[in-house]
């Protein structure tokens, strides 16, 4: 049992005590195990990944076996490129340089996947936890921690309860880097808004005074999403619909109910203010919020300009007219409706 | 902690913007550094209240291995600024600041305006060609003032000889190439002994390199370096600067192809090489039979320096071999790391030795 972050139940938010094999809250006796020294704050299992379940098992055997380096390097790169980058690429996380975060900071990284967001936290914080639903992810990032002696990373498995399983209070900084559109998923029959609320609540309340969430994540109204790109539900045009129809489309199709949102930012903003936050600063994320090279203030329609007329390569056609289309919006005043993605830097 | 170096800024106005009303806001655009060589360091664009175009840039250290890159980036500009004409130095920007925030080291300078070459390049597919090969034999030409200002006699100590036998060991060269480079000894020995040294920039690339109202501006000084050989930006320059304008999977062999369009007596630039090279070996003493020395040898640093840059990429997890050239390597048996460009480079310039230009 680590002490460096302080846990408390995920049923109730009763003190925890320890017990054989886990803890056990005194108030309503709930036992949450520790399995390879991870933390279990759920019952339930999943398995989410851009990489196949097979494919994450042989790059378990593989890491455990030679190391994650050669794994990620020799396996990893071959079998999944994408995967490969989004596992091992620490400066995909620059954004953290707006945030002031120092070596007495405390993260945590919701929805941390390989962890390589955590990774690089974790060399500029104190402590960092890193939680997800998919334990064999979090195998990995606890081998890789042991691997490279980073003792300031916690594995946490859980966050699909209501209820975060830290006291009030725990962190200068939550990430939520693309997780807020998938947390419907995990709210049974009750509104996926009510569910990304019932969520940013619970990180409102164990967050630090003046704490900061990042959450990044699509714009609702992305200019691809006219052109027929599919969104997290997997069918075309449903982000534009109104959910109801998104829904019975989806059902339709054959996808189920939808219940992956995502908002424009207007909609963001009102869902941050009813969860309590304060003053929420919105980016454009290029060229995406999973890998961003470039971090713009949306609001600010000259640098937004400066970077389209200066930085923004143009080799082909399309770039071309994509650049030209982005100046023209930002001309008109309307280029944040479209924006595709976004990061939210939002204060409690 | 971009909040905090503005509270450093606008507590200090004078020292950010010399001659210039104090800002009331300011706004900011990050911008992350290459996988490559500039790992080390974030930079952030500064606006000041209204302005369309950026006056400050503040670079902070990634990690601890980043505050050696913003040092020496500092360095540089301070050796330009107090040690060469202002011919010179004007086109590099101001060293404005150089100071600690949250426990990361960061720098501000001026940000520089105008368009990079590597985007005038970039759209030579629509006949912007001539104007891109005007626009480098100007920064050509701007790299041999520097290369004049900076020299100085070779001092003894040996940078050659040790570059090529640190190439040896780390490329299995093919037979060809061994015997080319065999056959360099006594040529790479008399560049250690009698080649002048020269300021070099490091990262002489076409997106460092940038036109406006001005003239011609540098950025990125953090590879730069005293003692150097000269030549060693040109070289660099030529070869990447159809890089970016394709798609990246083609990207290595574009840059391959490219070589030889420049460096090949037949090759379609090689009257652009020639210009180009005339322009900054004017006024340094440089023998006819230094060129091909200079070009090998710039080759082997290059290739030295990106096989450090690739181990250094695999000790963080994530490494970027330029592709196509890694698809079937390990990094296990270290044949990911030979997976770059400059050793490639140096076999062609092997192979085709009584077509190159000089």
């Amino acid at each position: 049992m680590n002490d460096s972050i302080k846990f408390c139940c995920a049923a109730c938010g009763g003190a925890l005590e320890p017990e054989a094999g886990g803890w056990k809250c005194a108030a309503c006796a709930a036992f949450w195990p520790i399995r390879d020294g991870i933390p279990f704050f759920s019952g339930r299992e999943y398995y989410f990944a851009d990489v196949p379940e097979p494919e994450m098992d042989r790059l378990l055997a593989e890491t455990a076996a030679r190391g994650w380096k050669p794994a990620a390097h020799d396996f990893l790169r071959r079998a999944n490129p994408g995967s490969y980058k989004l596992a091992g690429d620490e400066s995909r996380s620059d954004w953290k340089f707006i945030f002031p975060l120092t070596r007495e900071s405390s993260v945590l990284d919701l929805g941390c996947g390989f962890g390589s967001i955590a990774f690089s936290l974790s060399r500029r914080c104190g402590k960092v936890a890193a939680m997800d639903i998919s334990a064999k992810r979090l195998k990995y990032v606890s081998l890789r921690a042991a691997q490279e002696k980073t003792a300031n990373i916690f594995p946490v498995f859980g966050g699909d309860a209501p209820r975060l399983p830290f006291p009030d209070g725990s962190f200068d900084l939550v990430v939520l880097n693309g997780v807020l559109e998938w947390l419907g998923l995990f709210g049974g029959d009750k509104d996926p808004r009510d569910v990304q609320l019932e969520k940013l609540r619970e990180i409102h309340r164990v967050l630090k005074p003046g704490g900061s969430v990042y959450i990044g994540i699509e714009n609702r109204t992305g200019y691809v999403y006219f052109f027929g790109g599919t969104d997290h539900g997997g069918t075309r045009f449903t982000t534009l619909m109104p959910r109801f129809m998104a829904d019975l489309v989806s059902r339709l199709t054959g996808r189920g109910p939808y219940r992956t949102y995502t908002y424009t930012e207007a909609g963001y903003r009102r869902l941050l203010a009813e969860a309590g936050f304060g003053k929420a600063d919105f980016y454009a994320t290029i060229p995406s919020y999973r890998d961003v090279y470039f971090l713009a203030p949306l609001g600010d329609a000259r640098i937004l300009d400066h970077f389209f007329a200066r930085l923004f390569q143009v080799p082909s056609l399309r770039r071309r007219i994509l650049r030209a289309g982005a100046r023209l919006l930002l001309k008109l005043g309307v280029f944040r409706y479209f924006v595709p993605e976004m990061g939210i830097a939002v204060r409690k | 902690m971009m909040e905090e170096i503005e509270k450093i800024i606008l507590a200090d106005p004078g020292t950010f913007f010399p001659r210039r009303e104090a800002p009331r806001r300011l706004g900011t655009l990050l911008v992350k550094g290459s996988l490559g060589a500039n790992a080390g360091r974030v930079t952030f664009l500064v606006f000041r209240d209204e302005e369309t175009a950026p006056s400050l840039a503040v670079k902070i250290a990634r990690a601890p291995a980043g505050e050696s890159l913003l040092a020496a980036e500092a360095s540089g500009l301070r050796f330009l600024a107090e040690k060469l004409s202002a011919g010179v130095n004007s086109a590099a920007p101001k060293l404005l600041h150089e100071g600690n925030c949250l426990g990361a080291a960061f720098i501000a300078e001026e940000a520089v305006g105008g368009i990079p070459l590597g985007a005038e390049m970039a759209q030579c597919l629509f006949s912007r060609e001539k104007k891109a090969s005007a626009l480098l034999l100007e920064a050509s030409s701007w790299l041999g003032r520097l290369a004049r200002e900076s020299g100085r006699p070779a001092d003894g100590e040996k940078k050659a000889v040790p570059a090529a036998e640190k190439f040896r060991t780390r490329y299995p060269l093919s037979a060809g190439a061994a015997r080319f480079l065999d056959g360099l000894k006594a040529d790479l020995e008399c560049l250690d002994r009698e080649c002048r040294r020269v300021f070099v920039h490091g990262d002489f690339s076409p997106m460092n390199i940038y036109f406006g109202e001005g003239g011609l501006r540098v950025i990125d000084w953090a590879e730069s370096f005293h003692g150097g050989m000269p030549l060693h930006d040109l070289f660099f320059l030529l070869t990447c600067s159809v890089a970016g304008a394709g798609p990246a999977e083609e990207e290595g062999t574009r840059r391959l192809d490219n070589f030889s369009s420049l460096f090949l007596r037949e090759g379609a630039r090689s009257e652009l090489a020639r210009a180009a090279l005339k322009r900054v070996s004017n006024g340094l003493d440089l023998r006819e039979g230094m060129l091909r020395p200079l070009l090998a040898l710039f080759l082997m640093e290059r290739a030295n320096l990106e096989y450090d840059v690739l181990e250094r990429q695999g000790q963080s997890g994530y490494m970027l071999p330029l592709r196509p050239f890694g698809e079937n390597a390990n990094w296990s048996d270290g044949s990911l790391l030979r997976c770059g460009l400059y050793g490639r480079l140096f076999e062609r310039i092997a192979a085709n030795s009584d077509r190159l230009i000089f």
